[in-house]
């Protein structure tokens, strides 16, 4: 029989949990994001050794279980010398490890930019920099944003990795809940529909973001001479 | 006669095993308007394309005003000038492509004030005046708002050339600039090409239009497999054509 009242006794857990979950997914993904940004240009570089070690980054991480990527952080530093809380361990190898996915989908995005639109920048005299800024960073959203929301939804799913080297998250609350109840079912349940509102939430913004930038560009299309040529009520003979 | 503004010196360029460029020497002076015609693949874009520095040049020389450009001396040979070394002299030459190339993130105002801003560090309230000003000598003082993609093939490439103008470029070039556009709209750029001319800029031009060259042109190249086959005065050259290659192509365009 599933009791509810295991979960309402329990809630401070449960909240404590979600509460960590949120803060260590939500560093990944910014701090993720930033990474691939970077490895990104440098995977476009002029520079073939620069290229490879990006390529060589994303190429790795990408074919590493997270568990490994995680316990390589958590269990190998401290034998080089560096003793890192297990919070901050695990939010940087999540943020690592979504950093290869999303750099991927940036590199895809920058290309999708109309080339031409970057060679007439070029021409004008503008830096890379200024091209960067001003041509393509502002028009990769629209290539970037839908890929990107399935990977962030995967970085706060491998967030409940981190239970394994005592991250207090929601999975690992919910290990303690179950290990002082024996309730399995109500206890794992209420996390899946924790972990489920979280990122059905993420998901919601990322539309709503795609939205912002795709729907700018439809409602110039529409007013276009072209659509007002076509997308029309009146009878043309 | 005076030294030239723009001299193209033996001019090479390949791709991979293909060679597109074989040897081209041509000298612009000042408010030469110059038409260059070809079959498609000749190597006109790309002539058009290594003077600016878009391509890099495998042998010969640009040099505008003294000026290398992409390819420069270097101890006792040569060496290719990194993107930031080309910047400056971008900057000197307008570009207008085939395509336009409007920047769709930027209102058409943007789009022509944008590069005053960024490349001649000239301050936003400064650079959209200037921007408008320009739109409204190209006719498009009623289009300043709008984004590219509500604008005809016509106006975009109107745009386009008030984007290269406001740079007040020594030398414009001009790669088909109304082959894209319907024969209707085709009409609207040429006025305002000959406006240009007008005014005394010096242009490259790659286009079909022969009834502007032979109006407008000062000189017409025309090029064959990646050389200049003949080069003159545009009416001696259209109405006598020296060589079977160029007869056989005036004789597939309208003109």
């Amino acid at each position: 029989m599933i009791d509810p009242q295991v979960i309402i006794d329990h809630w401070p857990y449960f909240a404590a949990g979600i509460w960590m979950t949120i803060q260590v997914s939500l560093a990944a993904i910014v701090l993720g994001f930033m990474i691939a940004f970077a490895v990104a240009l440098l995977r476009t570089s002029r520079f073939r050794l620069l290229r490879g070690v990006a390529s060589a980054y994303v190429e790795m991480l990408r074919n590493v279980p997270f568990i490994i990527l995680l316990f390589i952080f958590f269990y190998g530093l401290p034998f080089s010398g560096i003793r890192l809380p297990e919070q901050v361990a695990g939010t940087i190898a999540l943020s690592f490890f979504a950093s290869a996915y999303y750099a991927e989908i940036i590199r895809g995005a920058m290309a999708s930019v109309p080339r031409g639109q970057v060679e007439a920048a070029r021409a004008m005299g503008f830096t890379y920099g200024q091209i960067l800024r001003d041509i393509i960073v502002p028009q990769m959203w629209k290539f970037a944003l839908p890929p990107m929301a399935g990977i962030t939804t995967m970085t706060v799913k491998e967030s409940s990795i981190l239970s394994t080297i005592t991250v207090a998250e929601l999975t690992y609350q919910g290990i303690i809940v179950q290990g002082m109840t024996f309730a399995p079912f109500e206890v794992f349940f209420a996390i899946a529909a924790l972990y489920w509102i979280f990122t059905a939430v993420l998901v919601r913004l990322f539309r709503i973001a795609e939205c912002r930038v795709g729907s700018a560009e439809l409602a110039a299309a529409a007013r276009s001479p072209v659509a007002s040529k076509y997308l029309t009520l009146e009878a043309r003979p | 006669m005076a030294t030239p503004l723009l001299a193209i010196e033996n001019l090479s360029k390949s791709y991979g095993d293909v060679q597109v460029l074989k040897g081209v020497s041509l000298d612009v002076h000042a408010g030469d308007v110059i038409g260059i015609i070809g079959r498609s693949g000749c190597g006109k874009s790309s002539l058009l394309r290594c003077i600016n520095g878009l391509e890099t040049i495998d042998g010969g020389t640009v040099n505008l005003h003294g000026e290398f450009i992409g390819r420069v001396p270097h101890g006792s040979g040569w060496r290719h000038q990194t993107e930031r070394e080309l910047i400056d002299l971008r900057a000197r030459i307008g570009f207008v492509f085939q395509q336009f190339n409007l920047w769709s993130n930027k209102t058409a105002l943007d789009n022509v004030a944008l590069p005053l801003v960024r490349v001649r560090k000239k301050s936003w309230a400064e650079a959209r005046e200037t921007a408008a000003e320009m739109l409204v000598k190209l006719g498009l003082g009623d289009k300043t708002a709008s984004h590219p993609s509500e604008l005809s093939g016509g106006q975009q490439q109107r745009v386009s050339i008030a984007r290269a103008l406001v740079m007040k470029p020594e030398l414009m070039l001009l790669d088909e600039p109304t082959s894209a556009l319907d024969p209707e709209l085709v009409l609207d750029v040429l006025k305002v090409l000959q406006d240009l001319v007008a005014e005394g800029m010096t242009m490259l031009c790659v286009t079909h239009e022969m009834g502007f060259i032979r109006t407008f042109g000062s000189r017409l190249v025309f090029m064959d497999g990646g050389e200049i086959v003949e080069t003159g005065d545009p009416r001696d050259v259209l109405s006598a054509p020296k060589t079977e290659r160029l007869r056989s192509l005036l004789g597939t365009i309208q003109h």
